[in-house]
């Protein structure tokens, strides 16, 4: 039983090998996408809303908030990257109800790749809200000794955030493909919709760790603590 | 479990385009909507509790305008209600005064009617007194009544020096009853009025009563006047001396003057 996506390539051509992790990644990019269009194209002011326009009104709306509580005001600065986070994980998760998808983040390479551009994107947002020597600073906070403990937490939550992922979609996968092998009719069923519901939970615990790991480094609930302090 | 590099890489390069085509197609314009709502909407508020805000300066003026309404309404109301009360008063003074005038009008009315009554029943009473009188004295005595009555009035007649008929001794022009001028030949007049037809005798023993009651010269005339009740009268010198049933009938007058005056139930 194949564990990972990745490992099926449907084209190659050098060391270009496109996979099923990759081409199903780039259908989950075009509805997202479409869906997203779908939403604007008609963008209104005043109701009746269009019900694309509502859903992903909602949203936003609902990362916003989130956003705000975490992080705080700087909310359209993280939007994009937090929320692209939020949907494309949820939308490859949703997507496990049709037959023969294989969801790109039961590929570690997917998982990886996200912590890694979570792990990139922190030390930016830090640098970019504070300055490279707000952001250095942080690793010697509260005491010189800690760095080691600093630059091991950066990789240690990177590799967490990728296996928390990756272990829950794949494990969902290999237990639905389990039980339809033993039980082939009404229990896949439910498994199913177990895995449609951890994959929403996995989508928002990556994409609130993300945000709480750029928080960290940013510093803004310092800032909060500091202002709420004064 | 291994991780692919190319998928790796192809991975973040798909999730940095994917961010990139969402903030292009997702993120900008439903934040620039919602942005674009929120301000509409705080201006919306702000319109709204600029308008609730003159809505309630204006609900105050009204309120205020309304008390000041209800309060002249009280004012015109208590105003009317005194007015009312004024008019009805006077309207029952005035019904009053027109009830009081009509009493009064009927009052006078009644005793002009009972002063009339009592008249017309007084000149019948004497005449029915003297026409049963004469019958009664004349059918069972055999006695005149006129000629009684004359003998009477003779018999009665006071002197000329008794004290009050003093005046009849000379008789002035004032007495004549024509008025006209004394001049050449001019007498004083003694007049004898009588309710009933004397024959030339009786009026010689008249006369001849009279000039010894009456000094001087004078000139004597007789006239009837119904209006004396059996009874016969002497004018001389602005004095008179008569006898007749008046007197009687005057008590008979005061007599139902008082039965008209007495109430009904009232004790005789």
């Amino acid at each position: 039983m194949e564990i990972s996506p990745d490992t099926t390539v449907v084209w190659s051509w050098g060391f270009v090998n496109i996979n099923l992790t990759i081409l199903f990644t780039w259908g989950v990019m075009v509805l997202i996408v479409f869906c997203a269009w779908l939403a604007t194209r008609k963008l209104t002011m005043h109701p009746p809303l269009s019900r694309w326009q509502n859903i992903f009104e909602a949203v936003v709306t609902l990362m916003r908030s989130h956003i705000r509580e975490i992080i705080g005001p700087q909310i359209n600065r993280y939007l994009p990257f937090l929320g692209t986070l939020f949907l494309f994980i949820s939308f490859s998760n949703l997507l496990i109800v049709i037959p023969e998808y294989r969801p790109p983040t039961g590929s570690l390479s997917t998982t990886t790749a996200l912590a890694l551009c979570v792990f990139f994107a922190v030390p930016a947002y830090s640098i970019a809200a504070q300055g490279v020597g707000g952001f250095l600073r942080h690793y010697i906070e509260p005491s010189p000794l800690m760095l080691p403990m600093h630059i091991l937490g950066d990789f240690t939550r990177t590799l967490t955030l990728a296996v928390r992922l990756f272990g829950s979609i794949m494990s969902e996968s290999m237990i639905a493909g389990a039980l339809l092998a033993v039980v082939p009719f009404f229990l896949p069923v439910v498994m199913k919709m177990f895995g449609l519901l951890i994959g929403q939970i996995q989508a928002y615990i990556f994409a609130v760790l993300a945000a709480i790991y750029i928080a960290s480094a940013a510093g803004t609930h310092r800032t909060q603590d500091k202002t709420l302090t004064n | 479990m291994h991780i692919d590099l190319f998928t790796l890489f192809a991975q973040i390069v798909n999730f940095v385009v994917l961010m990139l085509l969402l903030k292009r197609f997702l993120y900008k314009p439903i934040l620039r909507t919602m942005d674009e709502r929120e301000h509409r909407i705080g201006a919306d508020l702000d319109e709204a509790e600029s308008k609730l805000a003159a809505a309630t300066r204006e609900a105050a003026v009204c309120h205020s305008e309304r008390q000041e309404i209800e309060d002249k309404r009280g004012e015109m109301l208590s105003a009317a209600q005194e007015e009312a009360a004024a008019w009805r008063r006077d309207l029952i003074q005035q019904a009053r005064d027109e009830i009081e005038e009509r009493q009064e009008r009927w009052r006078q009315s009644v005793e002009r009617e009972k002063q009339s009554f009592l008249s017309d029943l007084r000149q019948r009473a004497g005449e029915q007194v003297y026409e049963i009188s004469r019958r009664v004295l004349e059918d069972l005595a055999g006695v005149d009544l006129e000629r009684h009555i004359i003998d009477t009035f003779i018999a009665r007649l006071p002197g000329a020096q008794e004290p009050g008929f003093e005046a009849f001794s000379t008789p002035n022009a004032e007495a004549t009853p024509t008025g006209d001028e004394p001049g050449a030949g001019w007498k004083p007049e003694a007049v004898i009025c009588t309710a009933f037809e004397i024959d030339d005798e009786t009026r010689e023993r008249i006369e001849a009563a009279v000039r010894l009651l009456l000094a001087g010269d004078f000139n004597l005339r007789f006239e009837l006047s119904p209006d004396l009740i059996c009874g016969i009268e002497l004018r001389a010198g602005g004095q008179t001396a008569a006898w007749s049933l008046q007197n009687y009938l005057e008590t008979l007058d005061e007599n139902l003057s008082r039965a008209f005056a007495r109430k009904p139930g009232e004790e005789r």
